[in-house]
């Protein structure tokens, strides 16, 4: 169990430094000092990720939430730490509109900042639950056949707990190109895989920006750093700038479609060109499938062929069975 | 208390337990003027009182352990400083594993240490039993040895922290409640108490227990939850240290880990004890203590005060020893940590 430390990402010139469960005497001195520094400084003097107060997500403060949820971990506080082990009480807070689906063919779900997200899948589906051990677990082998079949065929990936933000207006992209390490100001229409990097150097975020249209960006980051990344760049936004910052996560779903054979599967499915020579990499545009229109971002977390899609919420099912 | 009250300050730390105090410790240390902190009972009165004072420095990241090593160092030298008994002894501590992959999770622990450059000694039954006579060692497959782990009295050190704070300049208060956190145009801007308003450039909630509401009323999220601990208290033990006791319970799934101090001659130490480590005790009153129901905590659930010498709801005549027990959910992982008042 880690404490909470840091700057509140809420209220400016408000830390915190609470919540050490037993373990208050041992890190009281580094606390004091990391929080001098960090208050000093204005930022964190080291790593600090893993306690930082930035990693909370708002629902977490949900007292049955709460309740149920420490009533588990603070047992596990002195339970064998086994290597990918899964919470059991408090699941299914966030559930992708898949979830039911792909629990019916073998999901294993894992759970990250409260989104159920398969981790890997079970032949028989009423064995999709870890075994734990030091050694190699239960999924190893079912791992592994996903990688082949990913890499010789096609997979696919539900992506829904991305987080993703709009940012609109007139200075958006000037202010983006600020706050992004490479450069953003592209054509409507393309991916740029950037980082977001501090004063130092250092790197804050890791993530894709599209540009849609002139005035408005689609940023897509990880869904255990959705506050982090989000106050980040809200902080960045100069008071006099024409620019909104929203957090566009709930309202899109995200199907990755990957492996030689995405492009078939897709082009099947969609009358839209999806060649090489009419959609490249990095390129991401708005495309008919099934009955839906969804947007498609030829990118890649997995280093093969393949199309990130970005559904309206209630689209996926339908997309899904298509 | 309302004269003395400043009306102003750069950094207000809210809570006087021992993080708030580490907290205007540094800050005042660092040359930071007008440090004030607020404690709205007395120092350590939240949850710093009750700590069982273990002193560990093995995290699970090279960051966290530098954190926890700093503080190791910092009780070594704070008595000195101060001129306030801390309680810290450096006597190690040692983690045993009564099954395999408690032992395997030790293992990679050390091999961690090693990288953190924290010296982690893998050790045998035999060592453990060398080191730490009382335990029975029969069914330990092994452990790990940090030497220079130890434990410390918490409100000893947090009155230290407290002193040095106000030695290099910081201003402390204690029977002073902040009834509200004030902000403007998105930044704290101080605090509201019993006695009046101060300006502040900086606000820092060190608030244990009550932060998840504290925060709240300023829309900060910290989601914390509090939990019970549980107590025994015991009768002085003939002899030397006092020893482990069976499980309360008759689960017989794996043992959790345990820890104890690897001083060899039996002397006050911190330390904790797997259930399933079956040690006889010597105490008749922790017998009759352990012979209870499994299922219930076998202690006294109260709050406990440390001066408080009345009967436990266990039985036997209380004294200053204390034990503390963390239940887990299952009943069979709890596991049992006491010292010597």
């Amino acid at each position: 169990m880690r404490y909470h430390l840091g700057q509140a990402p809420e209220l400016d010139n408000c830390f915190v430094a609470a919540g050490l469960n037993s373990i208050g005497l041992q890190s009281a001195g580094g606390i004091g000092r990391v929080i001098t520094e960090w208050i000093r400084a204005g930022h964190p003097p080291s790593d600090l990720w893993e306690v930082d107060v930035r990693r909370n997500h708002p629902f977490q403060r949900n007292r049955k939430y709460l309740r149920e949820r420490v009533s588990e971990s603070l047992g596990l506080l002195y339970a064998t730490h086994y290597p990918y082990r899964q919470y059991d009480t408090a699941r299914g807070v966030r559930r992708s509109p898949l979830y039911d689906r792909l629990q019916a063919v073998g999901a294993c779900h894992g759970e990250v900042a409260g989104w159920e997200r398969p981790n890997w899948y079970a032949p028989e589906r009423d064995r999709a639950r870890y075994e734990y051990s030091y050694g190699r677990q239960n999924w190893f082998e079912h791992a592994a056949r996903e990688h082949r079949a990913v890499r010789e065929r096609v997979g696919l990936f539900d992506l829904s707990s991305f987080a993703k933000f709009r940012f609109q207006g007139a200075d958006a992209a000037r202010v983006l190109n600020h706050v992004c390490a490479n450069d953003v100001d592209v054509r409507p229409g393309r991916i740029v895989y950037t980082q977001w990097l501090n004063a130092r150097g250092g790197i804050e975020a890791d993530l894709t920006v599209t540009r849609l249209t002139r005035d408005d960006y689609l940023i897509v980051t990880a869904a255990a750093t959705e506050v982090r990344d989000f106050h980040w760049l809200q902080r960045h936004v100069p008071t006099d700038a024409h620019c909104v910052l929203t957090n566009v996560t709930s309202a899109m779903s995200v199907i990755s479609i990957m492996g030689p054979n995405a492009r078939a599967l897709l082009q099947s499915l969609t009358p839209d060109d999806l060649s090489h020579e009419a959609f490249r990499f990095a390129h991401s545009r708005e495309i008919e499938l099934g009955y839906a229109l969804v947007r498609a971002s030829r990118i890649t977390y997995v280093g093969e062929l393949g199309w990130e899609l970005y559904i309206p919420t209630e689209f996926t099912a339908g997309v899904y069975d298509t | 208390m309302a004269t003395r009250l400043p009306r102003r300050a750069s950094v207000i730390v809210i809570g006087g337990g021992v993080i708030g105090c580490s907290v205007a410790y540094h800050l005042a240390r660092a040359g930071v003027a007008d440090v004030t902190l607020l404690e709205r009972r007395q120092l350590t009165s939240g949850t710093t009182w009750h700590a069982a004072g273990l002193v560990g420095q093995l995290r699970t990241s090279i960051n966290m352990t530098e954190l926890a090593r700093y503080t190791s160092e910092l009780y070594l030298s704070l008595e000195a400083e101060t001129g306030q008994a801390t309680g810290y002894r450096r006597c190690g501590s040692i983690s045993i594993a009564t099954d395999e992959e408690r032992l395997e999770e030790l293992r990679r622990s050390a091999s961690m240490a090693k990288v953190f450059g924290l010296e982690v000694n893998v050790v045998t039954p035999a060592d453990i039993a060398a080191r730490v006579p009382m335990l029975h060692t029969a069914d330990v497959l092994g452990g790990i040895h940090i030497p220079s782990d130890g434990y410390a009295n918490a409100v000893d050190v947090t009155n230290a922290l407290a002193r040095g704070a106000r030695a290099a300049g910081a201003r402390l208060f204690e029977n002073l409640a902040v009834t509200a956190i004030r902000t403007a145009r998105g930044s704290a801007t101080g605090v509201t108490t019993e006695h009046g308003d101060i300006d502040a450039d900086c606000v820092v909630l060190c608030t244990g227990m009550w932060t998840r509401e504290l925060a709240a009323t300023v829309g900060v999220n910290v989601p914390l939850h509090a939990c019970e601990h549980y107590y025994a208290l015991f009768e002085s033990v003939a002899g030397s240290c006092a020893t482990t006791t069976p499980a309360p319970t008759t689960n017989t799934t794996r043992a959790g880990s345990s820890s104890a101090p690897s001083n060899p001659t039996p002397a006050p130490g911190a330390w904790r004890a797997s259930p399933r480590t079956s040690v006889s005790t010597r105490s008749p009153a922790v017998s009759s203590i352990s012979s209870r129901s499994s299922n219930r905590p076998w202690c006294a659930s109260r709050r406990w005060s440390p001066r408080d010498s009345r009967r436990s709801s266990a039985g036997p005549r209380v004294s200053r020893r204390m034990c503390a027990i963390t239940s887990a959910r299952r009943p069979n992982s709890t596991t049992v940590s006491w010292r010597r008042g």
